[in-house]
């Protein structure tokens, strides 16, 4: 070989090679991570989604630690806090640059994304039985018709999409009427009515039934102020054969079993009692704001001598301890006895103010509260979030009748719920429609105030404002010279406007608040 | 494709193993070599001008060379020394005499993909000898090279035994990609995350940092952030030569420098007892009630634990290297053993490595030459179990070691709440990790014709990683709640294999020469991870030697991972030389890297660069205080590709939900797939210069450099409706400095020699653009108990920017109260903050900048005098001008209940005795939250004197060894001798998030440094 042919060949050989990059070579595959266009290939998948779901729902902004009870819970005629803090929601200062304000939305939409994905991807899929896509296609739509209940209770009209749409088209997507919204839900409860069991084995306690459907079925048509519509489906729920009012008050919310929490007046409930079996630690837990602060708060003459020490010990002998928040305390109004009808049994089971014989500086709710140490650290409740239960369906029963027919065959239902408040049984009678409407307003507060319906009561009642003007609020709050019109609407959160213009095509006000 | 490629390569290099080719016409020449002084220099190269034949001269600076062509020229090399050319005569005996070379201008510099002489370099790159590295009391070169390159910041983290230190070459460039330079071992590609314990520096023959912008783009997509090039030793090709065996150990004993003192005994009970009797009092302002009753009445019997003293203990290296070199007239070898084994300050902690090298070249044919780099290491790492932050800032001393039945305590007598126990931790805990390394990288060199050279290597790393944890059921903290034994065991293995072919063109022309270098490489990385966890062990025998025995099956953890990443990339370079005084450096890489979409996978970085050598100028002929002078600059563009891979992949991410107490798994939708990304781009501009005066007696290297990051990958926020956050091609950052080094030749005499080297940085870096928003949080994420956060990116600030409301001092009086508003908040004695806005809250509005851990300049100062055979060598380090952010403050200075306090409280605000103080007064702070402010910023600069060394070499001769032993040195090194600064807890150089984390400049207790004081001796046989 000559050394001139060499270097001819070789360089030949050199220019192929170095034109040789294989996109081959550069592509990438990824082994470890589940991309979305390789799952859904199998029932088991299907279900790993469907599980997805549900643990969205324990994000901050939502269920777990104080997301949409600050919509629904805090601020109302109800419930207040001991101390000048969540001055925003307590005050009546909220506005458009809030954070959680914008923190529930994304939660919101961050379920919505994944139900929509999973809907389409489930649905119609060959790969998956049928009995696994009806089952899961059944919760996964009524998860989704949760979260546009949300959104169109707290803003009106939102961005609506039943289909995972594009980041571009998401970015730049229009608010939709309310009403359309809602119509398209509830014949999505409709389907999940018909997809969903009655009742799951204790294994799966805590999934979405028919009958959660049904209650949101209700619920919607309530906003709507469409009386049949509720009526229809709450009395579907009380002939459910797995549901019904227990006979006891107290024991709808007898946490002490942590590991027996689900009742059969429970609906639908978030689940947040699961526990880390490497650390003995609860992973699905949500802070507790009803609980008390010992020292800074409690008890009330901590500060005698020997108060706090014995204090303590009867709480350590109980294996009881007060590592709350004391933030979600009733209003004084709630918490005085008089306000109560005389004899309602309820009163001594919804407010305490005194305890193992120490009188505590601050009322609190005692349905709410859960002072156990063992399933019930501070920032480790382990009580599931109760989204819907029966005395709230006989209420709603007994209003829409009301509306629909007068108290005739209203009486039924309220006094259902007035049974177990009452010994000897006050059952009401005799009363005129408006009578019975307004009597209403006190029997839901009553029989269910602490819980989280309370504000979005008075608003669809129409008398929000001026309740939060009438109610004694304590000296570090200040509601009523905040609270006015625009209040009644939440507006969209300023950052989601910058980011997406579009959302004022609709409203160039923002519910009134630009 | 990827066969057939493969196909081609085999072609390739048989095609060159094939073509081996004789030469005809041959004498054999020899001679003797010596320096001016008359002494005989072993180890000068003789080379055959134009091919690589050649030898090396032996111990009595003899040489002799086989196979010269009649009319051959030969170059004499040697470093330090002039390059001298010989022609070939008829004569066979060349003695030859070499001049010394102060200016260095025949040095030769490791370049990407090649080397230069020093007088025809274009680009900023910095040499490191491994004079100054060797025998440092660390495993590690980055250790060691601080102080000692202009432009390389390097940062200690941890006093740690194997703790990385964090390298940055010219400031930070980059938010979410890479900021540590890229490792590049004899020619492999080592990546930037390479593990440097696995490297012996004892093995180093050089470190080259490249810079600029010509010197980076040869590397692409890898270059942003600085290239460090690592050269390891190899054999001389000595004619008939022996073999050199070299034996070297050091013993180092090591304390731990800059006690850092806590409040214990009677001045902490003081303190508890005064803030005990602290009330806000009726009319707000604070008052002490003595009628209260005092936390620690005196007579009782309190404990006094000295938890530092419990943990620490002296550490002690013993550093062990043999190795043997030499080589014939075809072949050099370096084959080398080293030993390293330390014990660490504090106890239980500690590294022991054992590696060793082979590297090998030899002449296949005259054409055609081969050879490897091989390494191979073993680490263990005895993982220190003690968290120090907690050991100086919270343990309290009035909380015993053991409990009254002997057992550990595990309770903070304050809190109440359970805490770790660092007696127990060292006695107990098991924790250490075992990391095996090869590095192996082949070579395969034709040279057809002369000034042609075809290269291909392959090269591979390979490493086996493994992390044994074992948490006792004993353990006090895990005793409360009777968890049992805990055990984690990672196991992780990762594999590189490089493949780089590479052709290079030489030519000299009359005036003009031209070197021309193409290439192709390819690169695979993967990575496969693997992870268990079990605990609820009932004993503790077994732990992660046997996991699943006696463990409930309930806690099984299980994860495995893999993540590939492949490169291709085509690279060239041209450097023209007119005269040897005008240079043209143009360089190019075409990189491909997978982790980028489709349709996106390339980019192209380009760079060019100038330079004059005026000392060959005749106008500057006549100007004799000048030696040399050379003016440089450069223009160009490098990459970083901050992506992590598969992120433009639409994921699900697995994650689980209880149903009434029972587990199950799930998905959801991962974070947001990114589209369209690139690199981040880097354009650096540099302008240099080199000039010797006085002969090469004062040398100066000096660089402007301005770079531009741009194209930085952040996240965008993204509508609520789409998702939370999106990485996309945003925001710049700016990085400009002045790199400088200037070295003395003090005194250059026969028996008395005195060299002054000063390396001095300074950076300036700039926040220019955040894509839209005016500031990013970099500490919510590792630090969210701090009240309104510290550490932010702020746009027209430096990376990163301490960050706060300003802190005024104590209230002096209640009109002072009064007047802020902060009635009933503000006590007398209590802190006092700058209330900007005067809302009577401390809000974003109050915050400001409050410094940064940019030092104006850093550097190193290093003497060098040598008499006789006693070298002495003093090197002190120094930054100026930048700010540490003291974590500890919040509880060290304030008192917070549970936490330990600083001994600067004994000076604290104290009624009637101290009213002048502004440390606040015992019990004004307990239950406060106050926000990051001005005092938890302190000044960082120091000066330290970081080593100071004896050696002398031993007259071998003089006591008759001279047979056995060519030379002999023993040596005494002192390091971290002295440090001057104002930092409050000793030590400021401090990072407590580690290497890679933006937010540097945090201190919240490290693993303390060290003292050392190192014994060792040097043998060469």
């Amino acid at each position: 070989m000559k050394p001139i042919k060499d270097i001819k060949i070789l360089t030949i050989i050199l220019i192929v090679l170095l034109a040789g990059c294989s996109d081959d070579f550069l592509k990438e595959e990824s082994k470890s991570e589940l991309t979305t266009t390789t799952f859904f290939k199998n029932d088991a998948e299907a279900k790993l989604a469907v599980n997805g779901l549900y643990m969205l729902l324990h994000q901050d902004g939502l269920y777990r630690n104080v997301g949409l009870d600050r919509f629904y819970l805090m601020g109302g005629d109800e419930v207040g806090t001991n101390r000048a803090e969540d001055n925003e929601t307590y005050n009546y200062t909220w506005n458009a640059s809030t954070a959680y304000v914008y923190d529930t939305y994304k939660a919101l939409y961050e379920v919505i994304r994944n139900a929509d994905l999973f809907i389409s991807s489930i649905e119609g899929n060959e790969n998956v039985s049928e009995s696994v896509q009806n089952q899961a296609i059944g919760e996964a739509l009524f998860i989704r018709a949760l979260m546009y209940w949300h959104l169109t209770n707290i803003w009106g009209d939102v961005p609506y999409f039943r289909e995972l749409l594009s980041i571009d088209e998401l970015s730049t997507i229009e608010r939709t009427d309310k009403e359309l919204i809602r119509e398209e839900m509830r014949n999505d409860l409709d389907r999940a009515y018909n997809l969903l069991p009655a009742s799951y084995p204790a294994s799966d306690l805590g999934r979405a039934t028919k009958w959660a459907a049904t209650a949101l079925k209700a619920k919607y048509f309530m906003m709507e102020e469409n009386w049949a519509g509720t009526l229809a489906e709450c009395k579907k729920l009380i002939q459910s054969p797995n549901h019904r009012l227990l006979d006891n008050f107290a024991d709808v919310f007898d946490q002490k079993d942590s590991y027996n929490q689900y009742n059969d007046e429970i609906i639908f409930a978030v689940d947040f009692f699961g526990r880390d079996a490497i650390d003995d630690v609860f992973k699905q837990s949500r802070q507790n704001w009803y609980n008390p602060r010992i020292d800074k708060d409690e008890p009330l003459r901590r500060n005698e001598p020997g108060v706090s020490a014995a204090f303590k010990q009867a709480l350590n002998e109980r294996n009881e301890w007060m590592a709350g928040y004391g933030k979600m305390i009733p209003l004084p109004e709630l918490a005085r006895a008089e306000n109560w009808e005389d004899g309602d049994l309820r009163y001594s089971e919804t407010i305490i103010q005194e305890y193992l014989g120490f009188e505590l500086q601050y009322p609190y709710f005692k349905k709410m509260w859960n002072l156990d140490q063992e399933n019930h650290a501070r920032h480790n409740s382990s009580v599931n979030y109760v989204v819907f239960r029966m005395a709230d369906i006989y209420l709603m029963a007994a209003e829409a009748e009301n509306e629909l027919n007068g108290p005739g065959e209203a009486y039924e239902y309220v006094n259902a719920v007035r049974a177990r408040a009452f010994n000897p049984d006050k059952p009401w009678s005799g009363l005129s429609k408006e009578e019975f409407r307004t009597k209403m307003y006190d029997e839901r507060k009553f029989e269910l105030c602490g819980e989280a319906y309370r504000k979005l009561d008075l608003w669809r009642w129409g008398i929000l404002i001026e309740t939060i003007r009438n109610t004694e609020q304590r000296p570090h709050n200040n509601p009523a010279s905040n609270i006015s019109e625009k209040h009644l609407k939440y507006p969209l959160p300023e950052e989601e406007i910058i980011l997406n213009p579009n959302l004022l095509n609709t409203d160039a006000t923002n519910n009134g608040w630009q | 494709m990827k066969t057939k490629k493969f196909e081609y390569l085999m072609v390739f290099i048989f095609g060159i193993v094939f073509s081996f080719q004789g030469f005809a016409q041959e004498k054999t020449i020899n001679g003797t070599i010596s320096d001016d002084q008359g002494f005989p220099l072993p180890g000068v190269t003789v080379i055959i001008k134009g091919t690589t034949m050649g030898t090396a001269s032996d111990v009595d600076g003899n040489y002799s060379l086989k196979n010269v062509p009649a009319d051959a020229v030969l170059t004499f090399s040697f470093v330090g020394m002039k390059t001298k050319e010989l022609a070939v005569t008829n004569e066979t005996n060349f003695n030859v005499v070499m001049e010394t070379d102060a200016i260095g201008l025949e040095e030769v510099v490791a370049i990407g993909y090649g080397v230069t002489k020093k007088r025809d370099l274009v680009s900023s790159v910095t040499s490191v000898d491994s004079e100054v590295l060797e025998n440092q009391p660390t495993p590690r070169i980055d250790q060691a090279m601080q102080g000692r390159a202009a432009g390389v910041s390097v940062t200690s983290t941890s006093g740690a035994p194997g703790a990385a230190a964090t390298v940055r070459i010219r400031g930070t460039n980059s938010v979410k990609g890479n900021n540590s330079p890229l490792y590049v071992i004899d020619g492999f590609i080592a990546g930037s995350d390479f593990d440097l314990n696995t490297l012996n520096v004892n093995d180093v023959k050089s470190i080259e940092v490249l810079k600029d912008a010509t010197a980076l783009s040869i590397y692409g997509t890898r270059g942003a952030a600085g290239v460090i090039l690592i050269t390891t030793k190899s054999g001389k090709r000595i004619s008939g030569g022996k073999p050199n065996i070299s034996f070297n150990h050091y013993t180092t004993v090591q304390t731990i420098a800059n006690n850092y003192e806590v409040l214990t005994g009677q001045d902490y009970l003081d303190y508890m007892n005064e803030a005990s009797q602290f009330i806000p009092g009726p009319n707000g302002f604070g008052y002490t009630d003595t009628s209260l009753p005092l936390e620690f009445p005196a007579g009782g019997n309190y404990a006094n634990t000295d938890w530092i003293g419990l943990v620490k203990q002296n550490g002690v290296i013993n550093n062990t290297d043999v190795s043997v070199s030499g080589g014939s007239n075809n072949m050099n070898y370096y084959v080398s053993f080293n030993r390293f084994d330390q014990k660490g300050v504090i106890k239980n902690s500690g590294l022991e490595r054992y590696s060793l090298r082979v590297n090998l070249d030899m002449d296949i044919s005259d054409k055609v030459r081969s050879g490897i780099r091989m390494s191979i290491a073993d680490i263990n790492q005895e993982n220190n179990k003690v968290e120090w932050d907690q050991t100086v800032n919270r343990l309290l001393s009035i909380r015993p070691v053991y409990n009254e039945d002997g057992t550990y305590n595990g309770i903070n007598p304050k809190s109440g709440r359970e805490e770790r126990n660092p007696v127990a931790d060292i006695n107990l805990r098991q924790d250490n990790r075992n990391t095996k390394k090869f590095v192996g990288n082949s070579y395969l060199e034709y040279e057809p014709i002369s000034g042609l050279r075809l290269k291909s290597t392959v090269g591979t790393s390979l490493t086996d990683f493994r992390e044994n944890q074992y948490l006792p059921g004993e353990l006090p903290e895990r005793m409360v709640y009777q968890l049992g034994g805990s055990a984690t065991v990672t196991q992780n293995r990762y594999r590189s294999i490089l493949n780089e072919n590479t052709i290079t063109f030489s030519k000299e022309l009359n005036d003009h020469r031209i070197t021309a270098l193409a290439g192709a490489t390819w690169q695979k990385d993967v990575a496969e991870t693997s992870g268990m966890s079990a605990s609820g062990f009932v004993n503790d025998a077994v732990g992660y030697n046997n996991i699943s025995l006696g463990s409930e099956q309930s806690t099984y953890i299980m994860n495995t991972g893999y993540v590939q990443r492949t490169f291709a990339s085509l690279l060239a370079r041209l450097d023209y030389s007119y005269r040897g005084k005008y240079l043209v450096t143009l360089v190019g890489r075409r990189d491909g890297s997978s982790v980028f979409e489709e349709g996106n996978k390339y980019a192209f970085f380009p760079s060019l660069g100038l330079a004059w050598n005026l000392h060959e100028e005749d106008f500057m002929k006549s100007v004799d205080a000048i030696s040399s002078l050379k003016l440089r600059t450069s223009y160009g563009i490098v990459g970083d590709q901050g992506v992590s891979p598969y992120n433009s992949l639409a994921t699900f991410t697995g994650t689980y939900n209880y149903f009434n107490q029972n587990l199950f798994n799930a998905i959801i939708i991962g974070d947001l797939p990114s589209s369209n990304l690139s690199w981040e781009t880097t354009k650096q501009f540099d302008l240099g210069m080199d000039l010797a005066l006085l002969n090469g007696r004062i040398n100066v290297e000096a660089d402007f450099y301005k770079k531009n990051t741009t194209d930085l990958l952040l996240e965008r926020k993204v509508p609520g409706t789409v998702g939370n956050n999106q990485l996309q091609n945003i925001g710049e950052i700016e990085n400009k400095g002045i790199d400088l080094n200037i070295r003395t030749m003090n005194v250059s005499k026969p028996d008395f020699f005195w060299e002054t080297t000063l390396v001095l940085s300074a950076n300036r870096n700039k926040v220019v653009d955040l894509g839209g928003v005016d500031w990013i949080q970099l500490d919510e994420a590792v630090d969210a108990s701090a009240n309104g956060g510290y550490m932010r990116l702020i746009v027209g600030e430096t990376v990163p920017t301490f960050y706060g409301v300003t802190y005024l001092g104590t209230y002096k009086n209640q009109e002072e109260i009064i007047a802020d508003g902060w009635e009933g908040k503000g006590f007398i004695g209590g802190p006092r903050f700058d209330d900007v806005n005067n809302d009577g809250e401390l809000t974003e509005a109050d915050r400001k900048v409050l410094g940064s851990p940019e030092p104006d300049f850093q550097g190193g100062l290093r003497n060098v005098l040598s008499y006789k055979g006693f070298t002495f060598d003093m090197f002190f380090q120094f930054t100026y001008g930048n700010e540490i952010l003291n974590r500890s403050r919040e509880t060290s200075l304030f008192g917070k209940n549970e936490f330990n306090l600083s001994t600067e409280v004994r000076n604290r605000w104290i009624e009637g005795v101290n009213e002048s103080s502004d440390i606040p007064r015992a019990g004004t702070s307990q239950g406060a939250f106050f926000p990051p402010s001005s005092i938890w910023v302190e000044d960082a600069s120091f000066l330290r004197l970081k080593q100071v060394t004896v050696s002398y070499d031993l007259p071998t001769s003089k006591i008759g060894f001279e047979k056995v032993i060519k030379s002999a040195n023993i040596y005494l090194t002192g390091n971290n001798l002295f440090l001057l600064s104002n930092f409050s807890q000793g030590d400021p150089e401090v990072s407590y998030l580690g290497t890679e984390s933006l937010a540097q400049g945090l201190y919240y207790g490290q693993y303390p440094y060290t003292r050392s004081f190192v014994a060792g001796i040097k043998l060469n046989f």
